[in-house]
């Protein structure tokens, strides 16, 4: 089966493969969900050196569990369970918060970014200035698109929490915006 | 047109699902310039947040998750080296040793003694299977953490 087709398999046809021993199919899996991946791990750990061994963790247990996955939710999600768990165990063995500051605060470096008049780079420092869990939901919500209800599911938190999160994270990031928007007039 | 406003929650609603806003609340928003400005300011918001670079590893995650799965299923079928040569050197030691009357150890060897040999060497075979299948349950713990 040539790879082009297995990136249109269903995540039946794909666990299907994996499992039978075809390692195309399991790395196609692992193609499939990479961005999810990153999009948790590059959100919710700080320390760039830790990355690439959660992310091999993750799959390990992909691989090993595969066999228990029930179909009861998106492929996609089961895996970011699982990236997201991971990374909790770390921050925890770690004694590291995802609700307060980021670990590597950005420098206020406002002023320097303000020359640049760019809003994706203004954003995207603002963003980084959000403690890990916002960050990670707005990457989920507004970058990978999915709905509050699968991003509860990968959380474990209520769907509600994560509306409230979601909705304080905006007002941050919109009240970010217009205050230097303000700076930038005066 | 309600005069109270809307809660920001309700103009991030408008802003990202409007059928799950009342109509009460959509005909406030479409005609209050104030709700309108910060609605603006909401979808110019979700606009770049939607635009960011995609985050991605600074690494070949195939390659790596492949490389670590083999490394996983390695220790499984690996003996260790010590093992080996501790083995190796039980059996071509005494051989070395009692070449000459080797021949005598096969025709002169009582059934008792047959049987202790292969008692041990029985005992010897079911220690090394069950340290493999302990070193084997521990992967297994760990990978499953
Ligand atoms: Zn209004």
């Amino acid at each position: 089966m040539s790879q082009q087709l297995k990136h249109t398999l269903t995540d039946r046809q794909l666990v299907d493969l994996a499992l039978g021993g075809d390692m195309h199919g399991f790395c196609c899996l692992v193609e499939n969900t990479e961005r999810l991946v990153a999009q948790i791990v590059g959100k919710l750990i700080q320390a760039e050196e830790d990355r690439k061994d959660i992310a091999q963790d993750v799959y390990l247990k992909v691989f090993r569990n595969l066999k228990g996955f029930k179909f009861q939710s998106k492929l996609s999600t089961w895996v970011g369970q699982i990236a997201y768990n991971a990374c909790l165990n770390r921050l925890q063995k770690q004694q590291l918060t995802i609700y307060g500051p980021p670990e590597r605060a950005a420098e206020d470096e406002t002023d320097r970014l303000l020359l640049q008049k760019e809003l994706k780079v203004l954003l995207a420092a603002e963003l980084a200035r959000l403690p890990p869990i916002y960050q990670t939901l707005i990457g989920l919500y507004h970058h990978e698109e999915l709905s509050y209800l699968e991003i509860a599911a990968i959380t474990g938190l209520p769907e509600g929490t994560v509306k409230s999160y979601l909705f304080r994270a905006r007002k941050q990031l919109k009240d970010s915006m217009l205050s230097i928007y303000k700076k930038e007039k005066l | 047109m309600s005069r109270t406003h809307p809660s920001e929650e309700v103009l991030q609603q408008f802003v990202l699902e409007a059928v799950t806003c009342s109509a009460e609340e959509i005909s406030h928003i479409e005609s209050c310039p104030e709700c309108q400005s910060t609605v603006a300011t909401y979808k110019v918001l979700a606009g770049e947040l939607a635009g960011l670079a995609a985050p991605a590893f600074d690494f070949d995650l195939v390659a790596a998750v492949i490389g670590q799965l083999e490394e996983a299923a390695a220790p499984q079928a690996k003996m260790p080296k010590g093992t080996i040569v501790l083995i190796a050197a039980f059996i071509v030691i005494p051989l070395w040793l009692f070449r000459k009357s080797a021949y005598f150890v096969f025709t002169d060897m009582s059934a008792v003694f047959y049987g202790l040999v292969f008692a041990a060497a029985g005992i010897v075979v079911g220690v090394f299977l069950l340290r493999l299948y302990k070193k084997y349950q521990q992967i297994i713990n760990l990978i499953n953490e």
